[in-house]
């Protein structure tokens, strides 16, 4: 009786392991791509610093046509510049303004991602008890499982 | 009239495709196919693009400049002028660019277009196969879930086989000794079979005993020349008889095939036969069984050596005492060989 509950127990970490694992790729994946979007802030804003140091006003670039064919383009007069503040809006902003806006920009940027480390770090945590427990059980196998069972559903 | 007999295997499909397995196979099959109708997809997409920025380069050298909006990184964007509407620079691979009008850009797109066009048929031939391979898999799954047998039985040659006749089955006997090879077949146990072959034995082993002789090339022919002989004129023991005789015995042997319903290919047969058992008699003749006739006088000592090419290959030997023997002898057809006087004695029993 004690081998079966074991072996139930087992399982049922091992499937918990198996969610637990899912959720913590899926947590990383999205902050890889806030980790993506405070760099394009960061250099955004070293560009129009650059921009800005230098007072450049006109601009000769290589637009993307697509499949990486390019053609020559030139911006006139750089000192509006549009920005996407999300949920697909763009807001024409002068170059100092966008200088302005986008440390705050950064800042949100920066808050998401202590949130989503935050929650990475408790899946870690979990994955690791759950492992512990696993161990327990396989190394005392004659212990009283309902104690074990206490803790394993614990969280 | 066979005596039944299980000669083949019969196992049970679910044995040698264990469903299970044929259903992971199956589908293993069916996520390879998605993988590559995934590709195919990307490859798809790729082609659209293609075809959207062929028509765009197309239309951009018709304005001097297109008001467009630049993109300055991933989130912002200048307003500004796509200038020097006929130039492109075109991406070749290996950080290698390249300036193009806008004519010489569209042929790029075209021929790109052509590669992946040729990539998306293997892709699509991919599938196909590996299509067939999936509902293979399923098949034999579902087949051996049914429980399907396979039955596997040896493919006999003799197609005399069927008939059903004793007689008919004797004359089997006597090709399939002729023939040599498919003698060890067995394919006819029938007991009738069984006695003829030994009281062949017998026989043969009676005549070893008695057979001096050797160097008999001619046996067979011997034996068959004589039941033509036996048969007509015993005048010839020239090789030209010899070989009238010998080319009337084909029609002879066909003659007496056909009323025992004979056995068409064996006459077909006859020459060809003739020369190759000929020359196989030749071989097994030095130490061999000749037959059950001796060879008395040299009446004609002919070529010792013919060719296989030649219509008569062997030695001719008149014998004059084997007449009644002959006349069951002819039941052989042309390719008797020497070791195996079978026809005589089956005739006989006949």
């Amino acid at each position: 009786m004690d081998e079966g509950r074991q072996k139930d127990l087992q399982l049922l970490e091992e499937i918990i392991d198996k969610g637990l694992k899912q959720k913590l790729l899926q947590t990383i994946a999205s902050r890889d791509k806030i980790f993506e979007e405070q760099k394009e802030l960061s250099d955004l804003r070293k560009n129009l610093e650059t921009l800005e140091k230098n007072g450049v006003n006109s601009l000769k670039t290589m637009v993307n046509l697509g499949s990486e064919v390019y053609m020559q383009a030139e911006v006139l007069d750089t000192r509006h510049i549009f920005m996407d503040v999300g949920l697909g809006f763009y807001v024409e902003f002068t170059r100092q303004e966008a200088l302005d806006y986008i440390p705050k920009r950064e800042e949100l940027v920066k808050k998401q991602l202590e949130e989503v480390t935050k929650v990475i770090a408790q899946i870690k945590g979990r994955i690791k008890l759950a492992h512990h427990q696993i161990q327990q059980i396989l190394n005392l196998p004659d212990e009283n499982p309902s104690s074990h069972r206490q803790r394993a559903f614990q969280y | 009239m066979e005596p039944p007999q299980t000669k083949g295997t019969v196992t049970p499909l679910a044995s040698l495709f264990s469903e299970q397995e044929a259903r992971k196979a199956a589908s293993y099959v069916e996520e390879r196919i998605r993988e590559k109708r995934e590709e195919m997809n990307r490859l798809q997409g790729f082609v659209d693009e293609n075809d959207n920025l062929i028509s765009l380069v197309k239309k951009l050298p018709e304005k001097l400049h297109h008001n467009i909006m630049v993109p300055f990184g991933k989130i912002a964007f200048f307003p500004g002028r796509l200038i020097h509407t006929n130039e492109c620079l075109v991406f070749l691979g290996e950080n290698y660019y390249t300036d193009r009008t806008s004519k010489q850009t569209v042929d790029v797109l075209r021929r790109r277009d052509k590669t992946l066009q040729s990539q998306i048929h293997s892709l699509k031939a991919e599938i196909d196969d590996f299509q067939t391979e999936a509902s293979f898999f399923a098949n034999t799954a579902s087949e051996a879930a049914e429980g399907v047998l396979e039955i596997r039985e040896e493919y006999e040659e003799e197609e005399e086989e069927d008939s059903g006749t004793v007689l008919q089955r004797g004359v089997e006997k006597e090709a399939s000794g002729v023939t040599g090879g498919e003698a060890g077949e067995g394919e006819d146990k029938d007991d009738e079979f069984a006695r003829i072959m030994s009281r062949l034995n017998e026989l043969e082993m009676e005549e070893e005993q008695e057979e001096g002789e050797d160097g008999d090339d001619g046996s067979v022919e011997e034996r068959e020349l004589d039941v033509v002989k036996g048969l007509g004129d015993k005048t010839d023991d020239n090789g030209i008889g010899y070989e009238e005789s010998v080319l009337e015995k084909p029609q002879y042997l066909q003659k007496e095939d056909q009323p025992r319903g004979g056995i068409p290919q064996q006459n077909a047969e006859t020459w060809r036969d003739f020369q190759a058992t000929s020359a196989v008699s030749r071989s097994k003749a030095s130490s061999s069984v000749v037959g059950p006739q001796k060879i008395e006088s040299p009446i004609q000592k002919p070529e010792a050596k013919f060719d296989t090419n030649k219509a008569f290959t062997g030695l001719i030997v008149e014998h004059t005492h084997n007449l009644e023997t002959n006349t069951h002898g002819k039941m052989q057809p042309s390719g008797s060989q020497p070791s195996k006087p079978v026809s005589r004695f089956k005739a006989q029993r006949r």
